[in-house]
């Protein structure tokens, strides 16, 4: 098996063979239909993925997920093989067949790394649930991103509470910048100081998110 | 691995839970297009086509998890209402199904789909052509492969499972690879665990797909399968060494996980029809989910 991706990094598995080793145990205990070993360039997931609630399994998704090189620093992409879910937007189904879980801002804005057992049982869950729930009556359950770039300034919009185009591209400009003025007023338009207002936010977020994802959001914006 | 009642309780029920029920609405679609497809060929073809069942259902080894069937319609050996070469019939029969079907061409099947929306009505539909007046052997076009023609004989397959007494062992061993995903074709799953079991009559279930998982993890390359009805038939394509690996390994995770949290844990139950009152309920119960988004608009 080649442990080498393209980039020229090492899988998951050869970096860290303890941890993925845990995750496979981990797997068995509480995936058990889920199977994870190293592929070309990375590792592969596949089999069912159960969906559950208190009483037990609801329904189960095929599906086969791909652990890239930089795996946990970047999440994994997952594919629905059963030809159950159609390839159409209204289902957040890329015209890949690959699966829009979430926007993965949301995902880097909270976490530091891409726990595997947590994100299965967390956003990918969800997913799949909400796909069953829109198997019976049609619509999305809950709320949903817009998609492409219009549900990335939603979500920047929610994250960073403005809906102000200006505001809101002031706000992603600090979160580019190279570097952050610290006492002036805060550029949502509050007029209170930074630091009082966006500045922790901004300094938490700044090296999360990638700039290329803020320079699409600032295109949308105009 | 130690048996013990529970155990054998588990897989009864897994298996009990897997059958599709008679009166059931799998059953009754499925009897539907079987209906609908038989009365086509009849009106296209005449009444001298032999149309029957063939693989799980009439092996007995069908499972809700995954089920296709299979409708073999095979011609006389010297009809040519639908043509004189097995291609020709097999292109015959894919012109009067698809206007009613969207079809899919499989290797030496005809996958039918609806036609507005392409969801799969799960039944392949076998054309061939008997080889002679005894209607056993018959010939099937292949459209995969270097050879564009098998002989075969399904009541030979039919029997080979039927009278192995093996049926319920298969159909578990067929749900383990839905569960985990596997690429080995289920006619070659079936023909390597009646190998394993060669001369084991009396075990009881768990028993018998243990000895199957316990073979294929620790010798699988020993097992070696052999067409029943046709000697030539080379399998060595579909029984590679990446399926044996496969099939090893995850029946090394299967035995694993039996062992240390039952075979419910293995096959987790699912309601037989979808949960509609649950769903509903789950679903209102994530606020705060993660919001799914598509990359591209």
């Amino acid at each position: 098996m080649a442990e080498e991706s393209v980039s020229g990094q090492s899988s998951w598995s050869v970096r860290e063979p303890q941890a993925f080793a845990q995750a496979c145990e981990e797997l068995l205990a509480e995936f058990p239909t889920l199977h994870l070993e190293p592929v070309l360039g990375g590792e592969e997931l596949r089999g069912s993925f159960v969906v559950r609630d208190e009483g037990g399994a609801l329904d189960t998704f095929k599906i086969r997920a791909r652990l890239p090189a930089a795996f946990p620093e970047a999440l994994p992409t997952i594919w629905e093989t059963g030809q159950r879910l159609p390839h159409r937007p209204e289902r957040h189904v890329n015209p890949d067949g690959s699966l829009c879980i979430m926007l993965p801002d949301e995902y880097w804005a909270e976490h530091e790394q891409c726990g595997l057992l947590a994100y299965l049982r967390g956003p990918v869950h969800d997913y799949f649930l909400g796909q069953l729930g829109y198997e019976q009556s049609g619509v999305w359950p809950g709320a949903e991103m817009a998609h492409g770039s219009p549900g990335r300034v939603q979500y920047y919009q929610r994250l960073l509470g403005t809906n102000a185009p200006d505001a809101l591209r002031r706000l992603c400009d600090d979160l580019t910048a190279d570097r952050l003025e610290r006492q002036g007023l805060c550029p949502c338009g509050s007029k209170r100081k930074r630091r009082r207002c966006h500045g922790q936010q901004i300094a938490r977020l700044r090296g999360k998110v990638s700039r290329e994802d803020i320079d699409l959001v600032r295109q949308k914006l105009g | 691995m130690t048996t013990n009642n529970s155990d054998t309780k588990q897989l009864d029920s897994i298996l009990a839970g897997q059958k599709l029920k008679e009166g059931s609405s799998e059953r009754k679609a499925l009897r539907q297009h079987r209906d609908d497809v038989q009365a086509l060929l009849r009106a296209a073809f005449g009444s001298k086509l032999v149309i029957k069942y063939g693989g799980s259902k009439a092996k007995n080894t069908m499972i809700r998890a995954s089920y296709d069937l299979d409708i073999l319609c095979y011609f006389e050996h010297d009809d040519t209402a639908a043509g004189k070469t097995l291609k020709e019939i097999y292109d015959a029969v894919y012109d009067v199904l698809k206007p009613k079907y969207r079809v899919h061409k499989k290797n030496s099947a005809l996958r039918l789909k609806a036609p507005s929306d392409g969801s799969d009505f799960h039944i392949d539909v076998v054309p061939g052509r008997f080889v002679d007046e005894s209607k056993g052997d018959a010939y099937l076009h292949q459209n995969d492969d270097e050879k564009q023609y098998l002989k075969t004989n399904p009541q030979t397959h039919i029997d080979h499972v039927v009278k192995s007494g093996h049926s319920d062992v298969i159909s578990i061993l067929k749900l383990l690879s839905c569960t985990y995903d596997l690429s080995v074709k289920t006619f070659v799953l079936e023909l390597a665990t009646l190998r394993v079991l060669e001369g084991t009559k009396s075990k009881g279930l768990t028993e018998r797909v243990e000895a199957v998982l316990s073979e294929f993890r620790d010798n699988i390359d020993a097992i070696s399968v052999t067409d029943p009805a046709n000697g030539n038939n080379d399998l060595s394509k579909l029984w590679t060494p990446t399926v044996r690996m496969e099939l090893c390994s995850r029946a090394k995770l299967a035995l694993e996980a039996a062992e240390k949290h039952g075979w419910l844990h293995v096959f987790p139950s699912t309601p037989s029809a979808p949960a509609v009152e649950r769903i509903k309920r789950a679903t209102r119960a994530t606020k705060g989910a993660t919001r799914p988004w598509l990359k591209k608009a």
